[in-house]
């Protein structure tokens, strides 16, 4: 053998070349979707002798579905409302809005952008506080300016969070050990910092220096100068976090930093203040496309192929009777291959409903570490939290995968410091839909 | 006409052990039989179109993108191609021995692929079980095939 034929510029071009695929995905993404689509076109002609599509869910659990939606939505409401309603001015009425995505890193390197399921011209006779119970989480961005230049007044609204390079500064204050309390001025931390959030302008130098107590909250502060914005006091802006060396049994503080309440990727649903009483809010939903999905036999717990009458968007999320499968790669010729929830090993934004009816509903993120048949066990990000079972639903996975769809059952794993959740198991062809962010409008 | 039933046959492939996994039978790693095959018995100047048809068929049961799985079959196949004159490849224990360390090596580069790269799939996950018996049944299955097209044409052929 040659020293040619053991080094072969072929192979390693062909390495090089996935490696600026990596980097470029978009360029050669419609190659990936051709390549891919063909591979699946014998599938697709298999998959006729597989049966009628079945429905997942006997017709008499669809009310049961049903009554879990609403049941999510009137418990997160009420959570992320009646804590706060007390510190926001009586004219302003809270509208709950959904979150789609949380992207762009920020303070911390946590995102600091959410993006939500209302137009910004939907959302024109609002404040710009945008809350979670007693939790300020940031500012609604104005289209056309700043971050937001380049949206329109149809685009969904984008707020800017706390530690967005580019948000807002709060004052708070911080309560001391003595009764008295330290008010300084609460910005966004640099991406490399420990925490997303940082103080600065402290009213007494001297004492923020000798402050070493992690974990205490820091709250909003009403200024008198209304030009500032006008900022309701007692919101809650985090817990602090003193950064700094240990010098013979003592803390030299170098930073006073803030750590969120939310982590921002398991918020599914905020609140925004609005000031024109009794307005009907407008509900951005994605369209449903009919699709049928075929199982194909991989190598984990089981993918589908999914076939559309028209091509198929990359992340939606593939429903049967309002039960989330999995998200969908979408390729060529109108398919799509779909990853169930088991079988994926990518993040997703949870939001749980516990059965404890006096319990609020929980934002969770994480990934599947391990999975058998339709059972996953489900680390989160950030430590487990812990708590009873319930029933899981969707967070903000991305325009075309909306929070609120029952993704299945989940306990607590103690052992493991997981969640276990159970998906429905289906077998043989499904009739499904795919959502597309070709967006259509409720409740107007 | 070799490359088009390549690129028929060697995606299905992956589906059929998937297939044949779900009836109970151990799950052979075809992932680690193509790096088997492109590193003792391929022509070398053919690796790329072989690398190609695998990564496809990869894609289609595994979460990652194409190209991760170009990286994940074609660096075994880097790292093992110069070592074709050092052993003799016609050698059962040889195959076996080769079988077995693509079989490592696949699902942990698609592990590290999945963790530099955002895009974790289930196939990073190692199981001894399915490294053993791909080390049996590799090279048991190679023989055959090698014999049959697609592979036979795209076997390099010693003078």
């Amino acid at each position: 053998m040659t020293t040619r034929n053991a080094f072969p510029v072929g192979l390693y071009a062909t390495l090089l070349l996935a490696l600026c695929w990596l980097l470029l995905p978009e360029v050669l993404r419609p190659v990936e979707r051709f390549l891919l689509g063909v591979a699946c076109l014998p599938q697709r002609a298999l998959s006729v002798l597989g049966g009628a599509p079945a429905y997942a869910l006997p017709r008499e659990h669809l009310a049961r579905l049903a009554q879990l939606e609403s049941e999510l939505r009137r418990r997160s409401t009420q959570n992320d409302v009646e804590r706060v309603r007390p510190l926001m001015p009586a004219a302003l009425e809270p509208m709950a809005c959904a979150v789609l995505t949380a992207s762009r890193r920020g303070g911390g390197g946590v995102p600091c952008e959410l993006l939500l399921d209302r137009t910004y011209q939907d959302l024109a006779g609002c404040a710009d506080l945008v809350t979670c119970g007693d939790v300020l989480l940031g500012f609604l961005a104005q289209p056309g300016i700043g971050p937001a230049a380049a949206d329109l007044a149809t685009d969904p609204a984008r707020v800017l969070l706390l530690n967005h390079p580019d948000g807002r500064q709060v004052a708070a204050s911080l309560p001391l050990a003595a009764g008295s309390t330290l008010r300084c001025v609460v910005g966004p931390a640099s991406i490399v910092d420990p925490a997303p959030l940082r103080t600065t302008l402290h009213d007494d130098p001297y004492r923020a220096a000798a402050f070493a107590e992690g974990g205490v909250p820091l709250r909003t502060l009403a200024l008198d100068a209304p030009w500032i914005g006008a900022m309701p006091s007692g919101l809650l802006l985090g817990t602090s976090r003193v950064w700094g060396y240990e010098t013979g049994g003592e803390t030299l503080t170098i930073g006073l930093f803030v750590e969120l309440v939310h982590d921002p990727r398991a918020l599914p649903q905020v609140v925004l203040w609005q000031s024109v009483p009794g307005s009907v809010p407008t509900r951005l939903q994605p369209e449903r496309l009919p699709a049928r999905a075929g199982p194909l036999p991989d190598q984990g717990g089981g993918r589908w192929l999914v076939q559309g009458s028209r091509s198929l968007p990359d992340g939606a999320a593939v429903v049967q009777d309002g039960v989330c499968l999995g998200t969908l790669r979408s390729v060529a010729f109108g398919q799509g291959l779909c990853t169930p929830f088991a079988s994926s090993r990518h993040a997703w934004s949870l939001w749980l409903l516990p059965d404890d009816p006096e319990l609020a509903p929980l934002g969770i993120y994480g990934e599947v570490v391990y999975a058998s048949g339709a059972t996953a066990w489900f680390r989160e990000r950030g430590g487990f939290q812990g708590g009873g079972g319930g029933f899981v639903f969707t967070g903000s996975n991305g325009a075309d995968c909306p929070p609120g769809l029952l993704l299945g059952r989940a306990e607590p794993d103690l052992a493991r410091k997981t969640w276990r959740i159970t998906v429905p198991a289906l077998h043989g062809n499904q009739r499904v839909e795919v959502l597309s962010t070709r967006m259509s409008t409720e409740g107007r | 006409m070799r490359w088009l039933v390549w690129f028929v046959l060697a995606p299905q492939a992956f589906l059929l052990a998937g297939l044949a996994a779900s009836f109970g039978v151990p799950l052979l790693d075809c992932g680690a039989l193509v790096c088997m095959f492109c590193a003792l018995f391929a022509d070398v100047r053919l690796l790329p179109g072989l690398l190609l048809g695998a990564a496809v068929g990869r894609a289609m049961v595994d979460e990652a993108s194409i190209p991760v799985q170009i990286l994940v079959i074609g660096v075994p196949i880097a790292l093992l191609l110069p070592m074709r004159p050092l052993f003799d490849r016609h050698h059962w224990w040889w195959q076996a021995m080769a079988a077995a360390m693509c079989s490592i090596a696949v699902p942990k580069l698609a592990g590290l692929g999945g963790l530099w790269f955002d895009q974790p799939s289930a196939s990073a996950q190692l199981d001894f079980a399915n490294v053993l018996f791909t080390a049996i049944a590799g090279p048991v299955l190679l023989w055959p095939l090698r014999r049959l097209p697609p592979l036979r044409a795209l076997t390099e052929k010693l003078p």
